[in-house]
């Protein structure tokens, strides 16, 4: 029972590669003394060493992550980090690209899960300092690589130069809204620039909200396109001002229209009651006015 | 004498070179021009036809007395309705009162579709849904002759889409064609009152009219001033201007705006209580120096503020130096009420509120009656994919397609990679929803 046990512990020894030793069992006695006087040694020494690398550990967390709790949706370094600690384990096989979404989600929860942690999906203190010790992160690699662009792998075990596949082909913009795709924004971002550049803030994310409501409605088309390019509908369409450069502003307006904002509040026409040359859009049951434009349904 | 020779040659080429470039731009503007009356022309009579044809296949429904033809045909109804949808969507009929007709169509469309997908071999046709199909069909019949008719005058007297559009835009003349269109808008709108009940209105429609049930004690403009002052925590909005709704507003509200530095705001306040509708800020914040976590912190804290009370982060997401934050309605008994939501931007510069919508959440708000569920968590798990991989459960109030409050199992799991939602209600064990996030 005894040699099973030593047998054990040697096979253990030689799998993590700290000594080699070929045992038979006849030297079995010999060695059982011989070891376990090492095996005190080597206790105090890893103890030793065990606390040393917990005070590296502490200390490289501070290095690492910015210390703040990174959740669902966020954005930037840390979420980078994340992924790529996470990977590096094996969790996570998506993209490294800074944003925490649901693969990510679903990585640092089952890992929080396999190392006995709360299981939030929040990388808190705690599992972020689990996961920096589980883990190791060449930052210069991982970064280097998503500002050129490449499509890469981080998993450890693995040389590096092997987990680099070239250029990344399109750049999926995940940080948008659900629904409407970076060239949906675009267009609505020129049009909303179009139709409205010179009104209050409001005014334009009513002009958005306008494009919103009439893809709803089904009086009109289905899609961003099609509502900003039915004919007579905008006049920045038919007098080609919708191909301005739209700024940040008018974009930003878009995205709070999709959000959910409607200064509008709900409506599905407007016009500019000075420059308005059709009689039919005196008609409709207006809603309010913002800056130049009167809303109606 | 020399250079009088050179001088007339000189004009003889200016003039002539002159006179060319106009006929090359006649012939430019002119191609457009053709180019565009062709879509218009292929795009009106590509629709006239294609109403021939609903008319047809509608016909032909009545004629069918089983599933396995009437299935294909009616889903003929359902692809041809959306065919001349997007038609009308090509025609200059922008600023034409051609939205009954529109909407009738849509209509058939939805009813077309509702039929089709049903298994009706074993769930045929009610004797009301075939009265239905029957007064659709003489419906369609007339309007397909009024479209033939507009038709004919168009190609009888060569008038072009081109000259229609002008027409159109200041509607000052009167002209056959566009009264044609307009009475046939005027039939539509009879067609769709008689034919479809009032219960399946649109979503559209019903969105005007969500802040119509709260009542409440009428407010003054400077009531609405300083319901905006306490609500921004702006003390600037003193000197803003607050504008009331005009008469066509379902619901009446007032609109505060004014300037915060080289910043604008606004907010909409309703007139029967007083209540915040939304508030929206033009700033865009520098650089980040909170994290999406922080502000989140921030964002609750506003809310309790503010008097929400149980309200839970359902959704957080950072754009940039912005980080917006969904708030449901979470109810004692741990369910959460999805559609009463509140919508939150934060500024990570500074954890400033730049945005509050809480239009759903005045909408929805009200006392829930929470039925017992009929199922328990495993069996609604039964009922799910075998390839679903469960993640989170948990229980909600969602609305489902009749618009109906439903108390519902939530799943949150994957299927390979992609991560669904699937909502089961708890009470039948329909599934109401599936969602890709």
């Amino acid at each position: 029972m005894n040699g099973m046990h030593l047998q054990n512990k040697i096979k253990r020894f030689e799998e993590s590669g700290i000594i080699f030793l070929n045992s038979s069992p006849e030297t079995d006695q010999t060695i059982h003394k011989m070891f376990d006087q090492e095996v005190n040694m080597k206790k105090r020494w890893f103890a030793g060493l065990a606390t040393l690398l917990l005070c590296l550990a502490l200390y490289s967390e501070a290095e690492a992550f910015s210390g703040q709790t990174i959740q669902r949706g966020a954005f930037g370094d840390d979420v980078i980090e994340l992924q790529a600690r996470l990977q590096y384990i094996g969790f996570y096989k998506g993209k490294i690209d800074g944003q925490f979404g649901w693969g990510t989600y679903w990585a640092l929860r089952n890992f929080q899960e396999s190392y006995g942690l709360d299981i939030d999906g929040y990388a808190g203190p705690e599992t972020r300092q689990k996961l920096v010790q589980a883990s190791d992160y060449d930052e210069a690699f991982v970064k280097g690589n998503i500002e050129n662009g490449r499509e890469f792998t981080y998993y450890g075990g693995t040389p590096l130069e092997n987990q680099v596949k070239g250029k990344r082909k399109s750049e999926a913009a995940a940080d948008l809204p659900s629904g409407f795709s970076k060239n949906d924004i675009q267009i609505m971002a020129n049009a909303v620039y179009g139709e409205a550049r010179g009104e209050p803030y409001e005014g334009q994310v009513a002009v958005a909200a306008v494009i919103l409501n009439r893809i709803e409605d089904p009086a009109f088309p289905n899609t961003a396109s099609g509502v900003i390019f039915e004919p007579l509908a905008f006049t920045a369409v038919a007098d080609g001002q919708i191909w301005l450069t739209p700024n940040d502003q008018a974009r930003r307006a878009v995205l709070d229209a999709i959000n959910g904002w409607d200064p509008s509040e709900n409506a599905l026409y407007y016009f500019n009651p000075v420059t308005a040359t059709s009689k039919w859009i005196w008609t409709r049951p207006q809603i309010k006015q913002i800056g130049a434009h009167i809303f109606c349904l | 004498m020399n250079w009088r020779k050179l001088l007339l040659a000189t004009m003889f080429l200016g003039v002539f070179s002159a006179v060319a470039w106009g006929a090359y731009q006649q012939g430019e503007k002119n191609s457009l021009q053709n180019h565009m009356e062709n879509q218009y022309q292929r795009a009106f009579n590509e629709m006239a036809f294609q109403m021939d044809l609903l008319n047809d296949e509608i016909g032909s429904t009545l004629a069918m007395n089983g599933g396995r033809n009437l299935t294909p045909a009616l889903t003929e109804v359902w692809r041809l309705t959306s065919m001349i949808h997007s038609d009308i969507g090509q025609l200059p009929l922008g600023l034409l009162p051609f939205n009954e007709m529109e909407q009738f169509l849509t209509k058939i469309g939805q009813f077309s579709y509702e039929t089709a997908v049903r298994d009706l071999s074993s769930d045929p046709l009610t004797p009301e849904e075939y009265e239905k199909l029957e007064t659709l069909y003489s419906q369609s019949q007339e309007l397909q002759s009024e479209l033939r008719a507009v038709q004919s005058r168009m190609l009888e007297e060569n008038l072009n889409w081109l000259a229609l559009e002008d027409l159109m835009l200041t509607a000052e003349e009167q002209n056959g064609v566009i009264d044609g269109f307009n009475s046939m808008d005027r039939a539509v709108k009879g067609y769709a009152a008689e034919t479809f009940v009032q219960t399946d209105q649109q979503s559209a429609a019903e969105r005007r009219n969500q802040l119509q049930h709260i009542k409440g004690n009428k407010i003054s403009k400077q009531d609405a001033l300083k319901v905006a002052e306490q609500f921004s925590g702006d003390s600037s909005v003193r000197n803003g201007e607050v504008t009331e709704s005009l008469a066509g507003s379902s619901y009446p509200f007032y609109t505060v705006s004014w300037n915060d530095g080289e910043d604008h705001a606004s907010m909409d306040i309703l007139k029967n209580g007083g209540q915040p509708i939304f508030l929206i800020r033009s700033r865009n914040p520098g650089e980040a120096s909170l994290s999406l976590n922080e502000a989140s912190v921030q964002a609750e804290k506003f809310l309790e503020q503010k008097g929400y009370k149980q309200m839970s982060l359902e959704e957080s997401y950072q754009n940039g130096n912005t980080a917006s934050f969904t708030f449901v309605r979470s109810l004692e008994e741990g369910v959460f009420v999805l559609d009463d939501s509140i919508f939150l931007k934060v500024a990570l510069d500074t954890g400033e509120v730049l945005g509050f919508n809480g239009i759903d959440y005045l909408a929805g708000n009200e006392d829930i009656q929470l039925p017992d569920p009929e199922l328990s968590t495993d069996e609604a798990i039964s009922l799910l994919h075998s390839k679903f991989d469960v993640q989170e459960t948990r229980r909600t109030m969602i609305r489902n397609e009749l618009d109906e409050r439903v108390l519902c199992y939530e799943f949150t799991g994957l299927v390979a990679d992609d991560t669904f939602r699937v909502y089961i209600n708890a009470l039948n064990g329909q599934e109401e929803k599936v969602e890709k996030l």
